[in-house]
């Protein structure tokens, strides 16, 4: 399912405007315009986009104030930040406040294409956990917020049943007396940007094999019951993590 | 009167010495033995009292022919007599004894003694010998003399070198801190040139990139919208892709050089930096490299990114050296605080009245590039605790050895 982006292009400078508008429609993508912060703000509040694309040095309101009056009101909506100076204090600040990443102009078409492609694609989720019932729950819970879930209750053939594209996976630590350890080393051997939750409900018997399971880098740990607000805070982290590394800034940060 | 001579009174062994001098005259003039004991005591009293006095004055000598023949005159300038002697005394020890009122508000006394021999008829001879006993200095005063005017000459001669010498070193210091301050502003103007110009390359770098962006995404656009024109049309979009690739990579030369970051040092193998660095420009074909570095050089403690960029520069500057070929050769090799690595090639050299220069902002003998690249590398070795040196020969080749600290413990 390919759902229809909205993009958000803001730049003072109109020809640069006029041209990325031009490149993404040709390229299958419209996007609308804003010439300043104000602006942007304006249309950010009253329709919904899935991305921001801003440059920083605007006058009046520069890209990185912009992009804090937009995370207090659309705290989800990523938001890129472009710009001609690389060596601008803002860069770091946006970062900081977390701006999915911060492009060099000249920018790189085909990175921003594919970036695009990436948010235009539905969040998957794969459960394993033995629980029937918790796998379903949770999928139904996924699903409203809009995740793709598929779900496991064994070990079994986990891998090979793995879909390629699934983005996160939340892993029960013991099923049936079997340590998830060795299947995260697998899953990590197969797909080791696939980023791996783990969840248990036995914290103190579990906690050794958690913390190997961290030092060979699961992502962290959940405990049951869990906290929803919690995973969906979890969830979004890794999310802006895999967009940020798609778009793999050049600018600001030392190698 | 024939004048004998006088006797300088200036001090307490002046009394001795008058005393002396009229014994032994008044014995080559034939005084009796009372007579000359007497005549030498009164001098004696008289020049004891103005000397207590703290008086100076001159004693006078003459010879005198009066009625029965030649006597001995004295002649003593005093302030008060009654002090010095008895009149009676006086007048019992001369013949005759005249008192008079001096300008200078001296009493003069002269006084006047026949002498034993009334026959005596002075002759030249006898008169210079008196005379020349008269002025003769006392052995022992004159010893003393000579004796002081002897020291006095070896301390005026002995300070004299230690003022010649105080000199000396007073000169050299002050060219030794002449030089120093030429240097450190020197090196001064040559930084604060740098940071402005590192500032200038900055700003433009920068304003660049925006008409750029606008540009490279036009480029892109038309690429894409005219996918299937004709070849002439697709060649130019390429031309013009390409040439703002160009552009691009110049803004970023243009950027490296304004960079101030402070160094952020970790330890790096060195042969990693190089081999980086030849990776990024490979030789031509003319260009042979020969790399030397051993594997137990130890590790460097410095900032990757900006040695890296030195690396990058030297070697480019290496070739840029050979344009008709030759070889690069790297070599490294440590002490115990320091890695040296040079980076040799076998070019055009540099002349003697250069070598001053190349380190200079802006300098540069080719014919384009803005010539920032050495004094860029200087600074970004130094601020890493390191050192760039230079040895060359004109048309035969240059070696650029720099120098990098080892992690102290």
């Amino acid at each position: 399912m390919v759902k229809r982006l909205r993009i958000l292009i803001v730049d003072d400078d109109c020809n640069m405007v006029r041209t990325l508008k031009d490149i993404f429609m040709v390229k299958g993508c419209p996007v609308e315009t804003a010439y300043s912060g104000f602006e942007a703000l304006k249309k950010a509040r009253d329709e919904n986009f899935d991305c921001v694309i801003t440059d920083i040095k605007m006058p009046k309101m520069n890209g990185v104030e912009f992009y804090l009056a937009v995370k207090s009101i659309k705290p989800e909506l990523p938001v890129v930040l472009m710009t001609a100076y690389s060596t601008d204090k803002l860069v770091k600040k946006g970062l900081e406040e977390g701006a999915i990443s911060v492009l060099a102009k000249p920018l790189d078409i085909n990175t921003i294409l594919f970036f695009f492609s990436t948010l235009q694609k539905e969040r998957s989720v794969a459960i394993v956990d033995d629980n029937l019932n918790f796998c379903k729950t949770l999928r139904d819970i996924l699903q409203k917020q809009g995740f793709v879930v598929s779900y496991f209750t064994n070990y079994h053939n986990l891998i090979e049943n793995l879909k390629p594209d699934c983005q996160v996976m939340l892993l029960d630590m013991k099923i049936n007396k079997i340590s998830g350890l060795d299947v995260l080393r697998k899953v990590r051997k197969k797909y080791p940007q696939l980023p791996v939750v783990l969840i248990t409900a036995h914290r103190e018997e579990m906690s050794s094999k958690i913390k190997t399971a961290l030092e060979i880098s699961a992502y962290t740990c959940l405990y049951k019951p869990l906290q929803i607000e919690r995973l969906f805070k979890v969830l979004s982290e890794i999310h802006h993590k895999q967009l940020s590394m798609i778009l793999k800034q050049s600018v600001g940060k030392k190698k | 009167m024939i004048s004998i001579g006088k006797i300088s009174i200036k001090s307490e062994s002046s009394i001795v010495e008058a005393r002396n001098k009229i014994y032994v005259l008044a014995q080559d003039l034939k005084f009796d033995i009372i007579s000359t004991t007497r005549l030498a005591t009164i001098t004696s009293q008289l020049v004891r009292g103005m000397v207590k006095k703290g008086k100076e004055f001159t004693l006078k000598v003459w010879l005198d022919q009066r009625e029965g023949g030649f006597g001995l005159v004295l002649e003593f300038p005093l302030k008060k007599i009654k002090d010095a002697v008895s009149i009676e005394m006086l007048n019992a020890v001369f013949d005759s004894v005249e008192i008079s009122q001096g300008e200078d508000r001296f009493e003069y006394i002269e006084t006047f003694k026949y002498l034993p021999d009334s026959d005596f008829k002075p002759t030249k001879e006898f008169i210079a010998k008196i005379k020349k006993q008269i002025e003769r200095l006392p052995i022992e005063e004159l010893c003393n003399k000579l004796q002081e005017a002897y020291t006095k000459l070896k301390r005026a001669e002995e300070k004299q070198r230690e003022y010649s010498q105080n000199l000396e070193d007073m000169v050299e210091e002050r060219t030794k801190r002449t030089k120093e301050l030429q240097d450190a502003q020197d090196e001064l103007v040559r930084k604060g040139k740098l940071a402005i110009l590192g500032q200038l390359a900055g700003g433009v770098g920068h304003e660049l990139q925006n008409p750029l962006g606008v540009i490279s995404n036009a480029v892109y656009y038309l690429k894409t919208i005219l996918s299937d024109a004709d070849e002439t049309t697709r060649e130019y979009l390429d031309l013009i892709a390409s040439e703002v690739h160009d552009s691009e990579k110049i803004i970023l030369g243009l950027l490296d050089l304004s960079r101030t970051n402070p160094a952020i040092r970790e330890e790096v193998a060195i042969s990693e930096l190089i081999e980086l660095a030849l990776d990024k420009q490979p030789p031509s074909e003319n260009v042979k490299i020969d790399t030397k570095i051993p594997k137990d050089i130890p590790l460097v403690y410095i900032d990757p990114q900006q040695i890296g960029q030195v690396m990058f520069n030297l070697i480019v500057n290496a070739y840029q050296a050979m344009p008709e070929g030759g070889i690069l050769n790297i070599k490294a090799n440590s002490d115990k605080e320091k890695v040296y690595i040079s980076i040799a090639d076998t070019g055009c050299g540099i002349s003697d009245e250069n070598m001053k220069k190349i380190f200079d902002p802006l300098f540069t003998t080719r014919a384009w590039g803005i010539g920032l690249g050495l004094s860029v590398s200087k600074n970004l070795v130094e601020v890493n605790g390191g050192n760039i040196e230079v040895e060359s020969q004109e048309g035969k080749g240059s070696t650029f050895t720099v120098i990098l600290p080892i992690k102290e413990i």
